[in-house]
């Protein structure tokens, strides 16, 4: 019997209009590294076994082939290509061998938008009460904010001028819809 | 109203584009750049509106949002709009306008009969008028004629939108003061300006100037501004509301003004959420009217706005024009219009003197100067055409001399200016009264906001204002102080015989100030007239708290979006597509949409539903449990953890095994239940209600990062990473088996509350045994994107056992046929773990736990708690429903109530769960329960009628 078939979140088009797109990136996996901050110099074993620095918050790291959003005190989400994140799993694990680090899979429970245009920051300014301008939430910064109602982790790189947008799968559709109806004078 | 033949040169309209537009069934013609309500003064129009209460026949009496007279319904059908302020109405090709709150026309209202029984229908007659013989005697009639503007009876075609702004600076009002503002603040740095404007244009009075000079400037300083990246100008935006922590509050009419025409991928109007470093409101004033004796006729109109009419929309709107002021800038408008080239007769001025140089340029002009004098009278329905004048006093209290009289075709009036302080009065800030000036401007400021302009009282000359609050010695039933809720100075009096004593009490009971206005042109003249009539001075009266909005906004822009299937976040399941495929009835848990049932063609709800129980409990059924709420919990600490957090022992819990757990807050009260797995000594896999991880996450994280910062514990919630689907029925495990996996599905190797972890199909796989069905039960766990596939696997795999798809009320009706809990369901905010029979297991437990110390308490002890019990109907063929109360003995109280009751297609009878008073000590009793007017015979019994040994679960 073959393996289960995989099935991305939106299963459907994303979304174009001339001034903003949204798109499902789904060759990414991810994994969250969650440590125990309160204890004295965890953070900084960690990062050492890790063999790189940590992002402080609100900040985004790129390694050689992960890159690391800060996520909440003590906790991260590693982004790894799709497919690799078992391995990396392994390999984290046994890298935190001996230190209180937890690494769990978050590829599934995830849907990863990218957002671009010249409109997008007014579209997100449409769902959330976050400065999005570029002063404020410039290149490689990322925040765990709600957007529409919905909790979100966003980075933005302004290298391509796109916003990452991670939310929970379930919620795919229901971001969709809203991108699709807040947008349409985009 | 005089017919504007050909406007004035400088008129801001485009002359070269007439635009056609009707108002009441007749068609007129505009330009663009016009308001309708410029566009009807144009075109002769002088009725526009009427009164609210008794009909008073109205023309407009202001050029923007303080009109208190030109309320009009726009437009048709589903793109009608009540209440629409003409004067805020850009004119537009087709704009379709019609009068409101009259029959048939404004012009002709046969309600204006009402105007005869003026004496009988005084403030607040309603509260004394309409209790006899009852309310609903007179609701009808009341409902057809109260109310202005008629709501929309169809769904509005039109879209509207939200969004957050962020700026350093927020300029409110781009006149010279906010424009001034904005330039010294650009030349100073760099940050971030926001400057927004309630009109069409920048310019704010400066539009209606007709000074060279003025509108150079306009124009440079405009220019400068929108050439700057930080700097952003947006017109067509009121401020409505301004709250704490610099937020505020605005409406931007998007597409209003190409009416019906605009393009449905713009939003009509968009409401903005405001966060500011620091605000300035250069909110400018507005002019004031004079109350005296009928001040309300179509003709009589705000200084300041003919002026505006006359310059900004190059109108001449009379040939016979009287000003009636108490202070020089109407002498000033008087002036202008002179040098425009209208003839203004006279100027009825209640102060005896006035300065020298005024007097001097108004006799020059050839303007008959009646200083010293009271209006106290006018004539003309339908228009102003005469006045009647006597002269005060010098104390100004008293009338003296004959009357006399004044012919006259427009009549401008001018009771002072009032700054609009109304944003900076939501905002906290603190008045003063300025006796000079009588009006109130900022004082104390208690957020970072700045006022400027006349809205801070900066009137650019000195207004020598003496006040005259109504015409004395005649009648105050015809003097209007709010005009469009037909208060009158005989409202604001009767309000103190009543003893309303405060400026509240008083605009509640008279209506003064209310709604449409909201004290833009009464608020000052109405609590001056209270104070007179209390003896006080008016900052002892003081003034009533401004509230948002300042202006109307429309519905529509607060929801925004928000509508419909975008109301609320909803969360699809991984499978989703195939519950579609499978027609499923879909309904909202907590945001997830679940499916209720797989109805088959003709089938009803109560068919399906019995179809899938059945097959679940012959064959095997297959649901999409995914919502189930996953947490794990990791730490040297986590075992410890949890064994407080769980009112029951966790610590005896073995690797691989599960264990049913109540979760309670502080208070005892159950909050949740599930499934606990020991993953390993320091790892578990906590299971919580569908839906409610998020919930339990944030309880846990409380605690740990609070209470028990000590303990070393990662929670992580991995709810949506794994698609779940439970596999359920005698022949669950023959189905599982089909598919490739290396999990030992075995009774033996894998018995009842067991767990294990392998592969499926070739994907990592989570296996727990756990049953809320009463069968056998395989809860299937693989990474969300194989969710799937893996219900089209079983499907497949199933095929020949006649594997049903099952919904969550089929489940429903299995759980309580076993009499299995449902927080939530069979719960209520009370319910404490020995209501359910978990007296004994707590009882039990050595250790302490969270809760625990609440249980003890006298409350939790007794005996006629709610406590949770099967309910039996003695007539088998008879329903209930949830929410039917059990009776006391004596039939006439409610001892608790049916919590869960379904028909059970297993048992052929309906089977019930509540929470009744006392129930445990009562098994066996029979009771009455009493719904929708209903009574049956039931008996109190142990729930869980079907499958009481549990053998088919542990199949």
């Amino acid at each position: 019997m073959a393996s289960l078939a995989a099935h991305s979140a939106l299963q459907v088009q994303g979304l174009t209009r001339d001034e903003f797109s949204v798109r499902e990136i789904t060759d990414s996996g991810l994994i969250r590294l969650q440590t125990f901050h309160r204890s004295v110099g965890s953070v900084e074993n960690v990062a050492e076994a890790l063999g790189m620095s940590l992002p402080g918050p609100g900040e985004v790291l790129a390694g050689d082939a992960i890159t690391v959003y800060w996520s909440s005190p003590g906790e991260w989400v590693i982004r790894v290509p799709i497919g690799s994140e078992q391995e990396q799993l392994v390999s984290l694990q046994s890298r935190f061998e001996g230190l209180f680090a937890v690494v769990t899979l978050m590829t599934d429970s995830r849907v990863t938008l990218e957002l671009s245009g010249v409109m997008a920051r007014d579209v997100l300014a449409r769902g959330s009460s976050v400065d999005f301008h570029p002063s404020v939430f410039g290149n490689n910064r990322c925040l765990s904010t709600r957007l529409a109602g919905v909790p979100i982790m966003l980075a933005y790189s302004a290298q391509h001028d796109t916003y990452l947008l991670f939310a929970c799968r379930s919620a795919a559709h229901y971001l969709l819809d809203w991108f699709l109806a807040s947008s349409e004078d985009c | 109203m005089k017919r504007t033949v050909k406007r004035h040169e400088h008129a801001r309209i485009n002359a070269d584009d007439p635009i056609h537009f009707s108002f009441d069934g007749k068609r007129y013609r505009g330009y663009e750049g016009d308001t309708l309500a410029s566009a009807l003064l144009a075109n002769g129009v002088a009725v526009v509106g009427r009164s609210f209460k008794i009909h008073r026949p109205r023309g407009v009496f202001a050029a923007g949002k303080e009109e208190v007279n030109a309320f009009v319904q726009l437009e048709e059908g589903p793109y009608t709009e009540p209440n629409a302020r003409a004067t805020l109405v850009p004119l537009y090709a087709d704009l379709k306008a019609t009068g409101q709150n009259a029959w048939p026309s404004v012009r002709f209202d046969g309600l204006a009969m009402l105007g005869l029984f003026k004496r009988v229908l005084p403030a607040s007659f309603y509260y004394k008028t309409f209790k006899w013989p009852s309310w609903h005697t007179w609701e009808g009639l009341v409902r057809r004629i109260a109310g202005l503007g008629k709501a929309p009876s169809q769904p509005d075609p039109q879209t509207y939108q939200k969004q957050t702004v962020h700026t350093d600076i927020l300029i409110v009002g781009a006149g010279r003061a906010g424009l001034m503002a904005a330039l010294e603040i650009v030349r100073e740095g760099h940050q971030r300006v926001l400057v927004l404007d309630e009109q069409e244009k920048f310019g704010g009075s400066l539009l209606a100037s007709a000074e060279q000079a003025d509108r150079a400037w306009l124009k440079r300083v405009l220019a400068d501004l929108a050439g700057r990246d930080n700097v952003t100008l947006m017109s067509r935006t009121t401020v409505n509301g301004y709250y704490d922590h610099n937020v505020l509050a605005a409406l931007e009419r998007v597409g209003n003004h190409l009416g019906t025409q605009a393009e449905q991928s713009q939003p009509r109007e968009r409401f903005w959420r405001i966060h500011a470093g620091q605000v300035i409101l250069a909110t400018g004033a507005h002019e004031r009217p004079l109350v005296f004796p009928n001040n309300d006729r179509p003709g009589i109109m705000l200084a300041s706005a003919i002026r505006e009419y006359t310059h900004r929309y190059g109108l001449t709107l009379g040939d016979n024009v009287v000003f009636y002021a108490n202070n020089d800038s109407a002498w000033d408008v008087a002036l202008e219009l002179v040098t425009a080239g209208i003839k203004v007769t006279a100027i009825v001025d209640v102060r005896s003197t006035v300065v020298a140089k005024l007097q001097r340029r108004a006799t020059l002009a050839g303007i008959e100067l009646k200083l010293g004098y009271a209006v106290v009278d006018t004539r003309g329905r339908s228009g102003i055409k005469k006045l009647l004048l006597r002269k005060l006093t010098a104390d100004r209290d008293h009338l003296t001399g004959p009357k006399e009289s004044l012919s006259c075709d427009l009549l401008a009036i001018s009771g002072g200016w009032t700054p609009a302080i109304h944003l900076y009065s939501q905002s906290g800030g603190k008045l003063i009264f300025r006796d000079a000036d009588t009006c109130f401007v900022p004082d104390v400021a208690s957020q970072a906001v700045t006022v400027v302009g006349r809205a801070n009282g900066e009137f650019s000359q000195p207004l020598n204002l003496q006040a005259l609050w109504s015409t004395p010695d005649v009648s105050s039933e015809y003097q209007w102080i709010d005009f469009q809720y037909d208060v009158t100075v005989s409202d604001i009096q009767l309000a103190v015989r009543e003893n309303f004593i405060s400026v509240e009490h008083v605009k509640r009971y008279t209506t003064n100030g209310m709604s449409i206005d909201q004290g833009k042109t009464s608020n000052v003249n109405g609590l001056a007239i209270l104070a007179q009539e209390t003896e006080r001075q008016i900052p002892e009266v003081g003034t009533t708290r401004f509230r948002p909005p300042y202006h109307p906004t429309t519905i529509g822009a607060y929801a925004g979006r928000e509508l419909g299937p975008l109301y609320t976040p909803g969360f699809q399941l991984p499978a989703h597509v195939c519950h579609v495929a499978l027609d499923a009835q879909f309904e909202d848990y907590g945001g997830w949409q679940r499916p209720e049932y797989y109805p088959r063609p003709g089938e009803d709800e109560h068919q399906a539903i019995a179809r899938e129980v059945l097959a679940v409990r012959n064959s095997v059924g297959l649901l999409d449990y995914s919502p189930l709420g996953k947490l794990e919990v990791h730490g040297p600490d986590a075992r410890e953890f949890l064994n407080r957090m769980y009112a029951n022992n966790m610590v005896t819990l073995k690797v691989g095994g599960a264990r049913y757990g109540l979760m309670l807050n502080e208070k005892g009260i159950v909050i949740d239940d599930g499934v606990l797995v020991c993953l390993a000594e320091d790892h578990f896999l906590m299971h919580t209600t569908s839906g409610g991880a998020g919930t339990i996450h944030q309880v846990l994280e409380e605690w740990l990062q609070c209470e028990w910062m000590q303990l070393e514990v990662l929670v992580t919630n991995v709810t949506t990473q794994w698609a779940t689907l439970t596999l359920s029925g005698p022949n669950a495990r023959q189905v599982l088996e089909k598919l490739d996996g290396d999990i030992d599905l075995a009774h033996d190797s894998f018995s009842h509350m067991q767990y294990r972890e392998g592969t499926l199909c070739g994907v990592p796989a989570r296996l727990l045994r756990a049953s809320f069905t009463g069968e056998v039960s395989f809860e299937v766990s693989v990474p969300a994107r194989h969710g799937q596939a893996l219900w089209e696997e079983l499907m497949t795999a199933g095929k020949n056992y006649g594997i049903t798809p099952f919904g969550l009320e089929s489940l429903m009706v299995m759980r309580t046929e076993k009499g299995y809990l449902h927080v939530g369901a069979d719960t209520d905010g009370n319910t404490m773990p020995q209501d359910l029979g978990w007296a004994g297991v707590i009882a039990k437990k050595p250790a302490d736990f969270v809760g625990r110390r609440s249980l003890s308490i006298e409350v939790g002890q007794d005996e006629q708690r709610l406590q949770l019990t099967g309910i039996e109907l003695l007539d088998s063929s008879a329903d209930i429903l949830a929410g039917a109360h059990v009776l006391s003995a004596n039939g006439d109280s409610s001892t608790g109530y049916v919590t869960s009751a379904y028909h059970s297609p297993t048992l052929g009878r309906t089977v019930a769960l509540g929470i009744v008073a006392g129930a445990h000590a009562r098994q066996d009793e029979e009771v009455t329960l009493f719904y929708n007017g209903n009574r049956q015979a039931a008996r109190l019994v142990k729930p869980g009628g079907y499958d009481p040994e549990g053998e088919r679960l542990n199949g």
